[in-house]
């Protein structure tokens, strides 16, 4: 048999031939938009832990401001809070409309209620649906 | 913490990010409907699997409505994971109440990968549904697959 | 949409590059520019080992989805040292091959499970799909159909298949020289 040698010497197929494999390779079947759509809402669940929390969205006069109000809050005493002790998106983590069980309801009424920054917001939220590991009750 | 409880723990850990052979895989998506009888501002529900395909929750898309135009809130960290077998979702709105949607809406669609000899046995739980004022709103919630399974 | 078709023009270096360290709106557009892009190629290599649209399917959303697994987190990220299509070939087609087997045991593809090769030779999965090659060895067939159909390099296909560069050379040459015999075939060489 005679050995090849290098690619100059490379069999090639009538310009026809290869023609008609590529034709007879089309698939018969589409990817459906619904299939577009799983791959994508896998990769945002996948590169979502590359969004960084506040910081993004917060504008550039931020970061002296909560400078300014942490040193406020040194100089000034405060009364203590029964939160004390808490960070800072636990303190709208409550049962806010008395329904008996924390869940989308009450991180409405916070949101609506003007007292919560959008991280805040965002943060109880992740909270309520999170899933508790497996084996414990719901 | 002793010797034989750090090896249970270890692999514990290790045993959700162990994927599933390759080839074994087979994917599904699931949309999921809120009939209310007034808008609603908010929503949560609950997807599970009864049977044992062995399903994990793969990603969320947003539905059909305006005023909840992007991705609703879930478990991000467990879905990327793998450990997801089971999912909550929910979001709000803050649009105007004549912005809210009523009627028959989808407020999500789920995407389900799977390696049991068969699909999904999807079980489907309303948490709440809530008006602009927070209060119950009048809803069902149902689902719809490519498969034709339907509840 | 401004943003994906910028991303569609970047190279697959570029956007590898992105979906190991761009923020995370630049890797979501970044895999889904790599997803549009290969998933065509991608859906024809599963159809060449499976006998339904949904396992080709599935075949291709598991080659993506091990493919998003490579970049972090999660993954160590991805080094692209030859064509994308170079890593893509193998695990969609060893996909669709478990796929096609999975089915066949549970009865549900059209093939007899007792007509299935023998699992060494996963080659000899390829179904029949380019009737113009039908008589070709299957290992063969595949090498003409990389080369020719899929225009991948000689290198390209030696590191697709984990064989020597040399040896890719040696079975392509066999497999021109055989074509040539098949009777489907002849007048393409004769014009």
């Amino acid at each position: 048999m005679e050995r090849p040698t290098d690619n100059d010497n490379e069999p090639q197929l009538p310009a026809t031939l290869i023609e008609a494999l590529k034709a007879e390779d089309q698939p018969t079947a589409l990817i459906t938009s619904r299939a577009d759509r799983a791959l994508e809402a896998q990769a945002a669940a996948h590169f979502a832990a590359r969004r960084s929390t506040a910081r993004d969205w917060r504008p550039a006069w931020y970061a002296a401001a909560a400078a300014a109000a942490v040193a406020l809050l040194l100089v000034v005493p405060r009364e203590p809070s029964i939160n004390e002790g808490i960070g800072a998106q636990d303190v709208f983590y409550a049962d806010v409309d008395a329904s008996g069980r924390i869940d989308i309801a009450d991180v409405l009424a916070v949101a609506r209620s003007g007292r919560a920054t959008q991280p805040d917001i965002d943060a109880f939220a992740a909270r309520v649906v999170t899933l508790s590991p497996p084996g414990t009750a719901r | 913490m002793n010797i034989a409880r750090l090896i249970v723990v270890v692999v514990a850990a290790l045993l959700p990010l162990a994927a599933p052979a390759q080839g074994n895989l087979r994917f599904t998506s699931v949309d999921v409907y809120i009939d209310s009888a007034t808008p609603f501002a908010a929503w949560q529900f609950e997807l599970s699997d009864r049977g044992n395909s062995a399903m994990l929750v793969v990603g969320v898309e947003n539905g059909a409505s305006p005023a909840f135009d992007r991705a609703p809130y879930y478990d991000r960290q467990a879905v990327q994971t793998g450990t997801a077998d089971r999912i909550v979702v929910a979001d709000y709105s803050l649009a105007q109440a004549g912005d809210l949607p009523a009627g028959r809406v989808r407020i999500a669609t789920v995407h389900l990968a799977f390696s049991g000899a068969t699909e999904p046995d999807i079980e489907l739980r309303l948490v709440t549904a809530v008006d602009a004022d927070g209060r119950v709103a009048d809803a069902a919630i149902s689902f719809e697959s490519p498969a034709g399974s339907a509840q | 949409m401004h943003r994906a078709d910028a991303m569609d023009r970047q190279s697959d270096e570029e956007l590898v590059r992105l979906c190991n360290v761009g923020s995370a709106d630049e890797a979501e557009a970044a895999f889904g520019s790599l997803y549009r892009r290969h998933r065509d190629f991608v859906l024809r290599v599963a159809l060449r080992y499976v006998s339904d649209n949904d396992s080709a399917l599935d075949a291709v959303q598991e080659t993506f989805s091990y493919l998003l697994r490579k970049f972090p987190p999660g993954g160590a990220g991805l080094t692209l040292t030859a064509r994308l299509t170079t890593l893509l070939y193998p695990v969609a087609k060893n996909n669709a091959i478990s796929l096609q087997r999975k089915a066949a045991r549970s009865g549900n593809a059209d093939q007899d499970p007792d007509e299935l090769p023998s699992a060494a030779d996963r080659s000899n999965d390829e179904r029949d799909v380019l009737s113009l090659l039908a008589g070709l060895p299957a290992d063969r067939r595949e090498l003409v159909t990389l080369r020719f159909v899929d225009d991948m390099s000689l290198q390209d296909i030696a590191t697709a298949l984990g064989l020597p560069l040399g040896t890719v050379k040696s079975r392509l040459h066999a497999a021109i020289a055989d074509l040539r015999k098949l009777p489907q075939v002849k007048e393409f060489f004769e014009n």
